[in-house]
């Protein structure tokens, strides 16, 4: 008997013994039962889950800012504009000179020696 | 091929499925079932489709190795996704078939223990050629690999065997 006549008959002897222990067909060809199930409220709080970090994302939502040129152009003011400004009040009455405070310390005083 | 040409198909080279199956996760019984189980649904849902290159048996045993491959690969999935059809397949298997029952002769356990000690490459080709009786080509094309490696892998996998059969002959003799 030469050496692939001996392997041969090896794997003959695993081939018989394999043999006997063939699972049906059958049972090895038929669909399992899937395990992962998921119950409705599974579904309904993975729901609600999504619906409020949608609506959170929505409240979170910045305005766009505009960048627009044109609008940008529009809001631009210089910085001097404030002197063109015209105040309301009268020229004189906003103004004071050097000498009121003395005008009006000398007041006080005459006002002391009449009491 | 409808379903049913294919269901008849892969019934007529069940045995020898299984025992590719065996070959191609360490003779691990339950293993080889949920391979043999995954490959054939594969191709019952079209997964794999038989394109008619190569002969159906070749095919088939190509979509089991490849299943293998994929499952050793992620063996942790495969834990999950199979464990309803384990409970169920466990309370109506047969007391013969489980893994520590198995009465095995000792020749061929210890035949079983050799093939498992060389690469892997080299038992597949050695099961395909010497248990499955493919040609040297078929067998590489099951394997993937070109005509020339699927050659060097049989004629190292053949000596390595060759020497240990020689040492297991000379140590039956020197008991006499």
């Amino acid at each position: 008997m030469n050496h692939d006549d001996k392997l041969r008959q090896n794997f003959q002897e695993l081939r018989n013994a394999d043999a006997q222990r063939v699972p049906a067909f059958s049972r090895v060809a038929r669909v399992p039962v899937p395990t992962f199930s998921m119950p409705w409220w599974r579904f309904a709080l993975s729901a609600a889950v999504l619906v409020m970090v949608i609506f959170a994302l929505m409240l979170k939502r910045q305005p766009v800012p505009d960048t627009q040129p044109w609008a940008a152009l529009s809001n631009w003011r210089a910085t001097t504009d404030a002197l063109l400004t015209v105040s309301s009040t009268p020229w004189g009455s906003t103004i004071s000179t050097p000498t009121d405070s003395w005008i009006e310390s000398s007041t006080q005083t005459n006002q002391m020696r009449n009491l | 091929m409808d379903e049913s040409e294919l269901r008849a198909q892969l019934e007529q080279f069940h045995p020898v499925s299984y025992g590719w199956a065996l070959s191609c996760c360490a003779s691990n019984p339950m293993e080889a079932e949920d391979i043999l189980q995954t490959a054939y649904l594969k191709i019952l849902d079209g997964r794999a489709r038989f394109d008619g290159r190569a002969t159906f048996k070749t095919w088939l045993f190509a979509v089991i190795r490849h299943t293998a491959v994929d499952e050793r690969r992620r063996g942790w999935l495969r834990g999950a996704r199979l464990d309803g059809y384990r409970q169920e397949r466990d309370g109506d298997m047969q007391p013969a078939v489980r893994g520590d029952a198995l009465e095995q002769t000792e020749r061929e356990k210890l035949f079983r223990e050799a093939l498992a000690k060389l690469p892997r490459r080299q038992q597949e080709i050695l099961h395909l050629v010497f248990y499955q009786d493919l040609t040297i080509e078929d067998a590489a094309g099951v394997m993937g690999v070109s005509l020339g490696s699927a050659r060097t892998h049989y004629e190292r996998g053949k000596h390595r065997l060759g020497e240990w059969l020689q040492q297991a002959e000379e140590f039956n003799e020197s008991r006499r």
